[in-house]
This record gives structure tokens, sequence and C-alpha cells, in this order.
């Protein structure tokens, strides 16, 4: 009993240190205004594509590399997203490994597009009632101009060249 | 300083090792999806020859800070690792996928501890062990539209769990509502794991239909940490359980303007033995029906944003009084997600409980709690959410204190 009762108060002590030594880490310095690298501005007679992906409770190990017209940009995992330029016209956002309905849009010269991709969202996926099986589809949405150049301050956003065929 | 503290510190170490030379790749270990990141790249790699490695860890700190039969402090912890083999990478065959999960639960039950009350408040409590979780494997067939599941298997893996429910701390409802596992035990949540068969079948974008058929193993069903759910025997007490759902998602597609919402209709048949509340007799057989619902009313950003408010509900209900401690159960409550500027994957949950007891019981009448939680990402892999409890008249006896619960759930990702 003496041994139970100190195992229990070891896991609350060592979830505190855990905490501490995260918040504390060199590596622990995030804030909303450190989330976004400074952003090279778009060329002239270009369109900008934002794309990002939100955080959850689930799902963090599935990721994807996201497709433009088939072509892949970048691996994108929760709480990330790339920016990159491209000429006037229109594109299908998608993923590469995974089942999703790709997204069909236009950029016009100087326009930024915001794209969010997510995971296909299910219930029974918490700790107790287990995990999600790796095989999900993902969602591609555009956002309106508004919100999405909202929504990409809260993450890390990294420059990527999208290589047209 | 003993051994799991020493454990602590040295995964600290290598983690911040690994950071180290990996950030340059990932970006700020703050910043990546994961606390262990991607391996230097051999996670990434493996992943996409088809073996996929999750874990999580869930840990309530709560106190009962007043009422209830006394004040207390209770941490209770649930980790789970899982793995995934995608047959279809690793040997072509197509749709194939299996699935495995360990479980480890540790800590103390506040509700039993100090507060004597049905609706626990914490998820994150299970009897401490550590188990075999689930295990099995599945097919997907005819482009995803039937998938088919066969192994050891937990209920809320498929059934009866909103989206919504993963944003309380109170086990009344996370992962099912509670009035589901107290009344017939095999419509289980993890640790406990049974023989099962389950198909789900997505006939259209709206409408999901789920069916499953479960070994009711008494052992399996309360996993006694001698047996660490490695029971495997088909013997069952009495016949097995089977579970229907219909879901109807509403506007969830992606060209789809209108406010998504998540409809679920079930029903369940046990062919168990289960003791009469009252007495020692036993009787065979047990039914219920539920109904749950989230429905986004307001969103900001349009259409494609996820911010705005979802109130939600719920309903079981399992006639049999003389077996079934919650014969009726309702359940509402609204999600804010996004409601700080700035912070749009946080969310703010309110939820209200009742728990109508058996007239079988001597006290007869109904517990009820209030619960409120607010979610905060701080990293893509450490969620920490504080929580406030208040669970009226425990055990559903007007000579119960209420009592107050005040407490945090910290939610790691591996």
């Amino acid at each position: 009993m003496t041994y139970l009762r100190s195992s229990i108060y070891s896991i609350a002590l060592n979830a505190f240190f855990v905490i501490a030594a995260l918040i504390l880490s060199p590596y622990g310095s995030r804030g909303l205004a450190s989330a976004q690298e400074s952003q090279s501005s778009m060329p002239s007679g270009m369109g900008r594509l934002y794309v990002f992906r939100e955080i959850g409770s689930f799902g963090a190990d599935i990721d994807d590399d996201v497709t433009i017209n088939g072509i892949p940009v970048q691996r994108l995992r929760p709480g990330a997203g790339f920016y990159c330029d491209v000429r006037p016209g229109s594109y299908v956002v998608g993923v590469l490994r995974h089942k999703a309905d790709s997204l069909n849009l236009s950029v016009a010269s100087g326009q930024s597009q915001y794209i969010c991709v997510m995971l296909h969202e299910l219930g029974g996926v918490s700790p107790r009632g287990g995990s999600l099986t790796s095989d999900q589809s993902f969602e591609v949405h555009k956002l309106e101009p508004g919100y999405g150049a909202q929504r990409i301050q809260e993450y890390r956003l990294t420059y990527a060249t999208c290589r047209m065929p | 300083m003993n051994a799991a503290r020493i454990a602590t510190f040295c995964v600290i170490a290598i983690a911040v090792t690994i950071g180290v030379s990996s950030a340059q790749d990932e970006g700020p270990w703050w910043d990546w999806s994961t606390i262990d990141g991607n391996w230097g790249g051999f996670r990434q790699a493996l992943a996409d020859r088809g073996l996929v490695f999750f874990g999580t860890t869930l840990v309530d700190l709560q106190g009962n800070v007043s009422g209830g039969e006394r004040r207390a402090f209770a941490p209770a912890d649930a980790s789970l690792v899982a793995a995934d083999a995608d047959l279809q990478k690793l040997a072509g065959l197509d749709g194939l996928l299996f699935h495995a999960e360990f479980v480890a639960n540790a800590g103390e039950h506040l509700s039993t501890k100090s507060i004597g009350n049905i609706l626990q408040v914490a998820t994150a409590f299970a009897q401490p062990g550590y188990y075999l979780g689930q295990m099995y494997a599945q097919q997907k067939l005819f482009a995803d539209v039937l998938t088919l599941q066969l192994g050891r298997m937990t209920t809320a893996n498929n059934f009866a769990s909103l989206p919504v429910f993963n944003d309380y701390v109170s086990y009344a409802i996370n992962p099912i509502p509670i009035s589901l596992t107290n009344d017939t035990l095999y419509f289980s949540s993890l640790p406990s794991v049974e023989w099962a068969a389950a198909g789900t079948l997505a006939s259209s974008e709206s409408i999901t239909t789920a069916a499953g058929v479960y070994r009711s193993n008494l052992s399996s069903g309360l996993p006694r940490v001698s047996q660490h759910g490695i029971d495997f025997s088909f013997s069952g007490s009495g016949g097995p359980m089977e579970v229907g759902q219909v879901s109807y998602n509403y506007s969830e597609g992606r060209d789809d303007t209108g406010l998504p919402g998540t409809y679920y209709f079930g029903g369940f048949y046990s062919g168990a033995d289960y003791k009469t509340l009252s007495g020692d007799e036993t009787r065979r057989g047990n039914y219920g029906f539920y109904f749950e619902a989230q429905q986004m009313i307001y969103r900001y950003g349009g259409s494609g944003s996820d911010i705005g408010l979802t109130p939600w509900v719920g309903i079981t209900f399992s006639p049999q009084q003389s077996i079934n401690q919650l014969r009726l159960f309702v359940l509402a409550g609204a999600v804010y997600q996004g409601l700080i500027p700035g912070r749009g994957d946080d969310n703010l949950a309110l939820g209200y409980y009742y728990g109508k007891l058996s007239n079988s019981l001597p006290s007869g009448s109904g517990e009820k709690v209030i619960e409120l939680d607010y979610t905060w990402w701080e990293t893509p892999w450490l969620g920490i959410r504080p929580d406030l409890q208040y669970v009226f008249n425990p055990r559903g006896s007007s000579s119960s204190r209420n009592a107050a619960v005040l407490g945090a759930q910290f939610q790691l990702l591996f």
C-alpha cells in the first residue's frame, strides 16, 4: 500500500517536472509572434498559397505530403504550414498517400488563397476509446481570406517552392 | 530520488538531445507535432513503409476542494501506445491493416476516495496496471465504403462517442456516456477489451451504419491486473452483446456551406448474466438505447472554419430497473472553439449530466454534475485543460454533501 501511494505521488510529481522542464526548455520559447517566420513579399505578377494544418488530440502521427497539381510540396504535420508563390491560374491541392477530396481553386495575380488541411473528424477518438488507425482520410478546405489570414498567424509557416509541371 | 523520477529526467534529457540534432530539420522542439518528433527521420521512413507508431499520456490532477466525504487530492494517469502495420504497403494486401495498443493506468480514483459519486470525475482513471489493449485487423473494401474489423476491441472505439466528448475531463461522458458502461459492463472503454467483430457501412457522405458483436467475458470486461488484458478465452458470461448505430452527418462535405452536425442513434442487446441491484439473483439479458447529437449553430469565418459554437445533447435509456444502476442518463452541453482570438485550436466546454438511479436502489434519486473545461494547446503535443466540476447529490443521496472538484488535465502526444 505504501509502495502504491508512493508510486501515485511520483506520477504527479513527474508530471509537474515534465511540464516545468518543457516550459523552461531553450526550445520552449513559443509565442504567437514567434510562431510566424518573417515572410518574404509576394513577387510581382504572382499569387500565393498558404497551407496549414490544425492541432488536435489525435492524428499527430498521421501526416502526409501536400500536393499541388499532383506534385508533392511539403510534409504537413499538426501546427505547421507553408506558403509558396505560384503563377496566376487554376490549381488542385491534395495529399500524396491518404484518401482525400482534392480542392480545385484559382489564384489571380497578387491574390492569396488560404487552405486548411485536416484529418476527417470521427467519433470514438479519445485516450479511453482507442486511437485512430493510420488509414484516415484528409479534408482540404479553402478558407475565406480574412479568416485564413488570421489563422495562419497561429502556426509556424515555412517557405516552400511549388514546382509546376 | 527514486527510479521513476530518474527515468523521467532521462526521457527529458534524451528528448532534448534529440532535439539538438533534429532541430534544423523539424524546427524548434516546441513546434514539433509530437514530443519525440520524427526520430531523426526514422519515424517518417517507417511510416512510409507501413509502420506507424503513436502514443499519448493523459494525466488528471484533481482535488475535491469542498464537500463530498472529505477533502482529498488524486492523480491519475492513462497512457496508450499504438502501432499500425499497413499491410497494403508492407505486403501489397489492398486495404488491410493491423492495429495494436498497449495501455498503462496508474493513480487514484477521486470519486471513490473522497466524493462517493457515480459520475466519475476523471477519465484518466482506470484500474491501475498495464494491459494489452485493442488488437485487431481492419479491412476496407469498395473504395472505403465498407470497413470490417475483427479482433480484440473496445466498444467505445466504434459506438456512442461523439467528437465533442473528448473535450471533457469527466468520465461521465468521455469517451462514452458512463451509463452504458455502468449498466452493461460490456459496452466498454479501455483498458477493457473483448473479442469482437464490427462493420461500418458508409452508404453515403451523410449516413453511416455500424454494427458489432462483442463477446461478454467478465475478466476481459473487468481486466484484473494479474491478467493484463491477455485473457484470450472465448468463454463468456452468457451470450454476446450486439450493438447497432446509425450516424447522420449533416453538412460535413467539403462543398457544403451549412453548419456541420453529427447525430447518432443506437441500441444494444447483451445476452450476458447480470446480478440484480437489490439481491443476489441473476438475470440473463440486458438492452438499451442511446441518442446523441452535436450541431454547430454559430460559425465565425465562413465556410471551412472550425471556430464557433456547437451545442450537444445525449440520452441513454436502459429500461430494466432491477439490473441497471443508471436507468436514464441525460447529458447536454456546448463547446466553443476558438473563443480567445488567435487561439483557434483551443476550446471552452460546458457540460451538464444527470443520472437517474434505478428505483431498485435505496436512494432512488439522481446524481447531477456540471463541468467547465478550457483546452489550451500550448504546443501541438501538449494540451492543458483546467477543469471544474460540481457534483450534486453524490450517489443520489440527499444526505450526501455536494462536492466541488478543481483540477487540470494534461495530454502529451508521442
